[in-house]
């Protein structure tokens, strides 16, 4: 089956397949985007993925895909559904592989001017203190207790720890602890692997960035997200490490076994789902939680000592202060309208960021009036945007936007279309510092190998879903492999 | 010879391995993905012996045999990625079409190009041609 040729366009950047139109849907199957990057996924099953979502015990009012959608496991990557509590299904792939992997962005004092001439002191020094690349352990060495306290409090274990301040914690997603994490819910296997990579940045597509403020496009908003020209922030992006990979290969195992006695039955595996009141599904919300702590643990974790290097090179009183860390992986008990009702729901977003308008409780009382902050990590080479979330989200996508640039190209093709000396030069000659422990690992993150971010984030504001604020622009990669 | 071949995937890697057993199939898989790890080996590092051989039971029961697949991959990352191992070979002591004993054979590795995150069951089945069993399993990295 063809699935795009079900799409009917409703705007230039709203495109649908109708209930009624594919057997088994639900609810209607929506995807901003643009017609350019719907050409793009018209070679994979992300659409066909959309339409299996829709087809979900419980799923309601819609199941939508952001216009960096791209092809996963069971939700596309760029996926976003939300189901109707107690009964309705919570599902690992409606959350991902990585569990809570999302972005956190630094705000410096300083000017790219002033920081330009220790550029590539700093770049140096990060690498070398923050642990990345796939097998290398963190810094910390926690104690079987400490790890489950990590899993139960999150960022906040790390504050109370010395490892963060206060504000921090107001200035991330659920404060940096998700509610109900459970350490029983969650194998030895998981803790096992997670055990030692607490502070680490992982690989593939993870990365510390040093970015400029390029172009302020709200100076209002800005001046209020503590935003300036020309100003050095630094980005960190990764997640909940194998830690999270464990729990979510658990839990796809565990509920694919169960789905006869729900009476399920799914068109992908990959999909395996539970209701949410059942025992598999609050285990795995309680493991999900889990995983979500240790994410932003780490998180947490890494800025500390991006703090303490910041600080070495910039003298001490030069500080860095959090803007927001946003997830792109997880679910969440938030309360919508559907069809006018507000009802509480189970908001699955897979490689999707909340992106909550005005007046939410959810935001930070300092943005509360304007709008919570949302970062969009681009690619080496290319842009970062910082946007804001407005009430047109709440009313269309439950408060939710992209999340990045979504890949376009396979890795494999990535390193034919691509030199790795070729691309370090190319990133060095825009200005770029490198530090990678792999070529073949910056080729596999070169920015052909995905979308334009620019046309990705201009489709999401000219559907309402979140203003721009800033671009920044990279001055600085450090990742691992 | 060769069992496996590496495919490209948008996001991640997949690996087609074929074999005229049950058992060489599993094994060609389990080859393929960690050729995909490109593990680096102790010799870079120097902070384990080179080329230290190891050896890790398993012992795996699942609903059915693409499951089995799945489980016995993911236990091999688990194993890999708790002790900082690399396996090239599988010894088993029984492969049914719901369970699977034996041990994982390889050696200790520095680290890995490719952190594998997980084996899905993204388009996952086991075909049976001419005698011979292909499986193309996609890896989350």
């Amino acid at each position: 089956m063809r699935y795009h040729e079900f799409l009917e366009p409703r705007s230039p950047h709203l495109y649908e397949i109708p209930v009624g139109k594919i057997p088994g849907m639900l609810v209607p199957a929506r995807f901003y985007i643009s017609k350019e990057l719907l050409d793009e996924v018209k070679t994979d099953r992300s659409v066909e993925q959309l339409v299996n979502v829709s087809m979900l015990p419980g799923v309601v009012e819609q199941v939508i895909a952001m216009p960096d959608m791209h092809e996963g496991y069971g939700f596309p990557i760029g996926g976003l559904a939300a189901t109707e509590l107690p009964h309705g299904v919570i599902s690992p792939g409606g959350v991902g592989y990585d569990i809570n992997c999302g972005v956190r962005l630094l705000l410096s004092n300083l000017t790219w001017k002033q920081v330009e001439p220790q550029m590539e002191k700093l770049a140096t020094e990060l690498m070398r203190a923050i642990p990345s690349g796939a097998g290398r352990s963190g810094r910390l060495k926690l104690l079987k207790h400490e790890l489950e306290e990590v899993l139960v409090d999150g960022a906040t274990w790390c504050v109370a720890k010395g490892l963060g301040r206060a504000e921090d914690l107001e200035h991330t997603e659920e404060g940096g602890r998700m509610k109900g994490a459970d350490p029983g819910c969650v194998s030895d296997h998981a803790k096992n692997r997670g055990r030692g990579q607490l502070g680490t940045l992982g690989s593939g597509n993870h990365f510390l960035e040093v970015e400029r403020v390029e172009t302020l496009f709200d100076a209002e908003t800005a001046k209020v997200f503590g935003l300036f020209q020309d100003q050095v922030v630094i980005a960190i992006h990764c997640g909940s490490r194998g830690f999270g990979h464990q729990v979510c290969t658990d839990y796809v195992r565990t509920m694919l076994q169960k789905l006869p006695e729900y009476k399920i039955s799914l068109p992908d595996k990959e999909l395996a789902c539970a209701p949410a009141d059942s025992p598999e599904g609050q285990d795995y919300l309680a493991a999900m939680a889990a995983a979500a702590n240790f994410a932003w643990a780490n998180r947490q974790i890494i800025m500390h000592h991006v703090r303490d290097e910041w600080s070495r090179i910039f003298g001490g009183s030069e500080t860095l202060k959090l803007l927001y860390d946003v997830s792109h992986n997880i679910a969440k008990r938030e309360k919508h309208l559907v069809h006018g009702i507000e009802k509480e729901l189970l908001v699955h977003r897979k490689g999707a960021t909340r992106a909550f308008g005005p007046g939410r409780p959810e935001v930070p009382l300092d943005f509360r009036e304007i709008g919570q902050p949302v970062i969009i990590p681009g690619t080496m080479g290319t842009a970062s945007y910082v946007l804001r979330g407005t009430d047109e989200a709440m009313k269309h996508t439950f408060g939710t936007v992209c999340h990045g640039a979504g890949r376009r190209l396979s890795r494999h093709a990535a390193k034919l279309a691509v030199q790795g000396d070729q691309l370090r030069h190319q990133l060095e000659d825009q200005g770029i510092v490198v530090r990678c422990f792999s070529t073949s690992g910056l080729v596999e993150e070169a920015p052909l190998a995905y979308k334009d971010v620019e046309s990705v984030v201009n489709v999401v504001e000219a559907a309402g879903l979140s203003a721009k604020v800033a671009r920044l622009r990279p001055i600085a990669v450090i990742k691992g492999e | 010879m060769k069992k496996f071949e590496l495919l490209p995937h948008t996001a991640d890697v997949a690996v087609k391995a074929t074999g005229s057993s049950r058992e060489e199939l599993f094994s060609a898989a389990m080859q393929g993905m960690f050729e995909a790890a490109s593990p680096r080996s102790a010799a870079e590092g120097a902070s384990v012996p080179p080329s230290m051989k190891v050896e890790r039971k398993f012992l795996i029961s699942s609903s059915e045999e693409v499951s089995l697949l799945v489980d016995l991959l993911n236990e091999a990352i688990y194993l890999s990625a708790t002790h900082g191992e690399a396996y090239d070979d599988i010894e088993f002591a029984t492969c049914t079409l719901t369970n699977a004993a034996g041990v994982f054979k390889g050696r200790a590795v520095e680290g890995f190009a490719t952190e594998i995150k997980a084996a899905t069951y993204h388009d996952l089945k086991i075909e049976k041609s001419d005698g011979l069993l292909t499986a193309t399993i996609v890896f989350d990295v």
